[in-house]
């Protein structure tokens, strides 16, 4: 326990050097908020572009607010998911390359107390990032669309938050594996797409796949009721993590064996 | 107009603090991958991607702590 403490200790230090504490949350809290205003926008920004034909008249219907988070989540989805792999890709590779990782091995540091250090500390950094975000969110499309209940808010909030663990834990595991950066980043973003291609061609297990947790999340902001399968998406997105952090551990216990 | 002015206020804010934070960050590091001038332009030029393209690839963070 005072290993990890260290170790935990030496991350949040090493993230505040590296200035990820400032920037990583500045990024996330702009692709967020961008959605709802871009949106609220949309008319005067349609009015104002020049390349349309004189009379032409565009009605756009003003969505509401569940349908404007929804929205913002999507939007997330995508751009978030890069951003995350691409704030992870970096955490164990570049120790493996600069040395510090033979330095701290030779003492007598458990590799499970050393990844799983790293991974609390990304989880709370990006969940934290998130949530403030997603609040932020929410509050202007109380203020520019129609009020959301926040009850259905922080269910989806909380339903979604398991994605982004999944992705660390995703971006970490092959960061085990590969000492470049740039491929680490490569394989995860591919790992992401397949599983979502996977519940696109076979939409029989679709529900169990890690990717219905956006669908799921979306759905409990338009209807306010529970959802039938969402235990099956649940489980298996717990039992992939708990399976991917075990294999890392053990992977990683060869890896740094000389 | 003052209500759009207000709305975008934390946006503008938030951009203006990545850009600041990256410039810092590049003056006072000792060595950066490529060019430090570079780095300088990049950030200044390309709005959100440029702080980012820095923090995430522009950093060289080889010495040992």
């Amino acid at each position: 326990m005072k290993k990890f403490n260290a170790l935990f200790h030496k991350e949040w230090t090493e993230a505040w050097r590296e200035k990820k504490l400032v920037w990583l949350p500045a990024v996330i809290l702009l692709v967020t908020l961008l959605q709802p205003i871009s949106l609220y926008f949309m008319p005067a920004i349609l009015e104002n572009s020049n390349n349309l034909p004189s009379g032409a008249v565009i009605e756009l219907p003003i969505p509401s607010g569940n349908e404007v988070l929804a929205g913002t989540l999507s939007q997330f989805h995508t751009i978030g998911t890069a951003i995350i792999v691409l704030a992870c890709m970096n955490v164990i590779v570049q120790e493996r390359n600069n040395g510090s990782l033979m330095q701290l091995f030779s003492r007598p540091v458990h590799t499970g107390t050393y990844i799983f250090s790293k991974w609390t500390m990304l989880v709370l950094l990006h969940l934290g990032a998130f949530t403030i975000s997603y609040g932020a969110a929410w509050y202007y499309t109380n203020i520019l669309f129609s009020d959301v209940s926040f009850s259905s808010v922080w269910k989806s909030c909380v339903i979604y938050c398991l994605w982004i663990v999944l992705i660390i834990t995703v971006t970490l595991f092959v960061g085990t594996f590969l000492r470049r950066s740039g491929g680490v980043a490569g394989i995860s973003i591919l790992i992401a797409a397949s599983i979502a291609i996977l519940s696109n061609i076979v939409p029989d297990i679709a529900i169990y796949l890690p990717s219905e947790l956006l669908n799921l999340s979306t759905e409990l902001l338009n209807k306010n009721d529970g959802n039938t399968h969402i235990g099956a998406v649940l489980t298996t997105t717990v039992v992939l993590i708990v399976l991917l952090l075990l294999t890392m551990i053990k992977q990683f216990e060869k890896s740094v064996k000389f | 107009m003052e209500n759009i002015v207000l709305l975008l206020l934390p946006i503008i804010a938030i951009q203006f603090l990545l850009l600041i934070i990256a410039l810092i960050s590049c003056i006072r590091a000792e060595e950066t991958l490529g060019p430090k001038w570079a780095w300088m332009v990049i950030i200044f030029c390309i709005s959100i991607i440029g702080p980012i393209l820095y923090f995430v690839i522009g950093q060289r963070k080889d010495t040992y702590k």
